[in-house]
């Protein structure tokens, strides 16, 4: 009987071709708002890394000021210190473990075609390669014999190895950063990072990074972070000082394997802590934490408080076109209730009638669907216009096109739950005079 | 029937009762199988039987090769064809005809009751609403109504005489057949 019904429904689409028109539209309305917005909400909280995001974990250690805490609510700061970065790698108890932090770096492009231009790159130990796993296009990640050796080499993101070298394979080329060569070891290919999680602390949905950099090469060369800097008192003149600061500016993450290894690590970090306050370091009181991806990115609120109440909104949108369905269904099934009467007669029971007429919503509700799915595409078109920091979230996946399928279907069976139940109560005898 | 429910009375209509109705009450976007095979789909029958069961009903009342016709391609006894195919092709046991001919024409009205007869000759009872005494006079049963009261009950078919034709025609008669 399910087919018949279908078959039914998709007939009843035709037969008030107006009145259909305004339940899809008013539908595919309600839809297409809630569902671009749900679905940047729901790819900027989606877990980039799904197959290890709970086996990397961000490190934060509170060496903040005994005065005040870094948050209100008693979370440690996000960043660590230098002298804390060069410990844990030192001790190097993780399975993988880098520091990093944000540079920006002036280009000097060999070919006199190609502008001087400023990038903005990312320095790290080449852990990080093995860790957060981006797509090679050629070459490969610097090795651990070059971070120690301090190698001048570098890994281009795909869009710089574009504009100096036409897309080609440049590894074992040169590239001048800030006067100094860089030997290409490394080019990304399209790293399709919705968020860039492992540096929330610079801007979840700031650009990709340009260019890679071993860690040691760029102490080496005095190179200061251009991301987050935070100090609560003054770090003193020179490099050594503010090597030797509490001021925090390099995001840590490690890698561990197993929850053995976290409880591991997290013992290890509080035995540091407990040694350093031994050297008046650490006033506050211990709070050493590990977050594992989601974790990091709920507590960074990835998904901010504004895309939360855009999407309320939204839904709110979709219950008034919804109540707007319940009356146009309700005209749609009043003008069917002679056929409704002839149904009764013929032996259809009031179950055979509500299940016809919800699927007959439901018809709908597919209908409206697909339309909405169309303006879905066209919304996070316009979003992405809009809003450039939403460029990699405002895209839909598979599983966004079947919740917006299965939101229509559900949403349209809903409206129609009334409408339906009025057109159970229709009487044979009233319509037929028999 | 007081005491039964609602899925037992739809049972009930749907397997023992035919109906046929004044203005046919055919569905205008279904085709002429697609309208005789409403009843049958209530019945659960299996698509081959209720194929077999549709094509022998039009058949029966001489509307085999405009199967795929709609409604609206009919004339008005053809129409009341299609119905009167509807209400036979689940075999009832009583067919209940609420004035069958009152918009049809002399000639088409005539080609309907001829059918209904058959339909009746071959066993099935006939429970027929008309306000023409004519056609009450054909069935084998005439129960008279005013107002919802029986007001006279006839066993045996007869023409009407001339002087009771107005009061026949004015007040509705139930010509009951079997």
């Amino acid at each position: 009987m399910l087919s018949y019904y279908l078959q039914l429904g998709l007939r009843s689409l035709r037969r008030n071709p107006v009145l259909t028109l305004l339940m899809v539209v008013g539908i595919a309305l309600g839809i297409a708002a809630s569902m671009t917005t749900m679905t940047v909400m729901h790819l900027m909280g989606s877990d980039p890394i799904p197959w290890k995001s709970d086996k990397l974990f961000a490190v934060q250690l509170d060496n903040w000021s005994e005065d005040e805490p870094f948050y209100d609510d008693g979370r440690p700061p996000d960043q660590v210190t230098y002298r804390d970065a060069s410990a844990l790698m030192e001790a190097g108890k993780a399975d993988r473990q880098t520091p990093m932090f944000k540079l920006s770096q002036p280009v000097q492009p060999e070919n006199p075609e190609v502008k001087p231009f400023q990038a903005l790159g990312r320095v790290a130990y080449s852990d990080f390669f093995g860790m957060f796993e981006p797509p090679f296009a050629f070459g490969g990640p610097w090795d651990r014999q070059q971070d120690v050796q301090h190698a001048r080499v570098i890994v281009l993101g795909k869009d710089i190895n574009e504009k100096l070298f036409g897309g080609q394979d440049s590894v074992g080329k040169t590239v001048r950063l800030n006067g100094i060569d860089y030997s290409i070891v490394g080019v990304l290919g399209d790293w399709k990072l919705r968020a860039k999680y492992y540096d929330l602390t610079n801007g979840a949905f700031n650009d990709p990074d340009e260019f890679f950099m071993p860690y040691t090469t760029a102490m080496d060369l005095k190179q200061r972070s251009t991301g987050n800097n935070s100090c609560f008192r003054s770090p003193g003149d020179g490099w050594d000082a503010y090597l030797d600061s509490d001021c925090i500016w390099q995001q840590m993450w490690v890698q561990l394997d197993s929850p053995a290894r976290v409880a591991e690590y997290q013992s290890f970090l509080d035995n540091y802590v407990g040694e350093q306050k031994k050297l008046g370091r650490f006033p506050r009181p211990l709070n050493n934490r590990l977050s594992d991806v989601k974790q990091w990115m709920a507590e960074q609120r990835v998904v901010s408080r504004d895309v939360e109440v855009q999407t309320g909104l939204a839904f709110a949108f979709l219950v008034v076109c919804l109540v707007n369905t319940i009356g146009l269904l309700l005209a749609k099934f009043t003008r069917q209730a002679g056929e409704i009467g002839l149904r009764r007669a013929l032996g259809a029971s009031r179950r055979d009638v509500f299940t016809q007429y919800i699927i007959e919503s439901a018809v709908v509700g597919l209908s409206g669907g697909f339309l909405g799915l169309l303006l879905t595409g066209l919304g996070l078109i316009a979003v992405r216009a809009l809003y450039s920091q939403y460029r990699t979230v405002a895209h839909l996946d598979w599983t966004m096109v079947a919740v917006t399928i299965l939101l229509a279907i559900a949403s349209a069976v809903l409206a129609g739950i009334y409408p339906t139940w009025r057109a159970c109560r229709v009487q044979p005898a009233a319509q037929l005079k028999i | 029937m007081r005491g039964l429910n609602d899925n037992a009375r739809s049972k009930l209509r749907n397997e023992k009762i035919g109906f046929i109705f004044q203005s046919f009450n055919l569905i205008p976007d279904l085709n002429l199988f697609d309208n005789v095979d409403v009843p049958l789909r209530y019945r659960g029958f299996a698509a081959s039987d209720r194929k077999k069961r549709i094509e022998d009903a039009l058949g029966r009342v001489g509307l085999s090769s405009r199967i795929k016709h709609y409604p609206s391609e009919l004339s008005g006894g053809q129409q009341q064809r299609v119905a009167i195919a509807r209400a036979l092709a689940g075999s009832p046991r009583l067919l209940m005809a609420d004035e069958p001919t009152g918009n049809l024409d002399s000639l088409m009205a005539r080609g309907v009751m001829e059918l209904l007869e058959e339909v009746n000759r071959q066993g099935t009872t006939i429970v027929m609403v008309t306000h023409d005494p004519e056609l009450a006079a054909r069935a084998q049963r005439n129960v008279h109504v005013i107002d919802g009261q029986v007001t006279d009950f006839e066993e045996t078919p007869r023409l009407r005489e001339p002087d009771r034709h107005a009061h026949a025609a004015s007040d509705p008669s139930l010509a009951i057949q079997g």
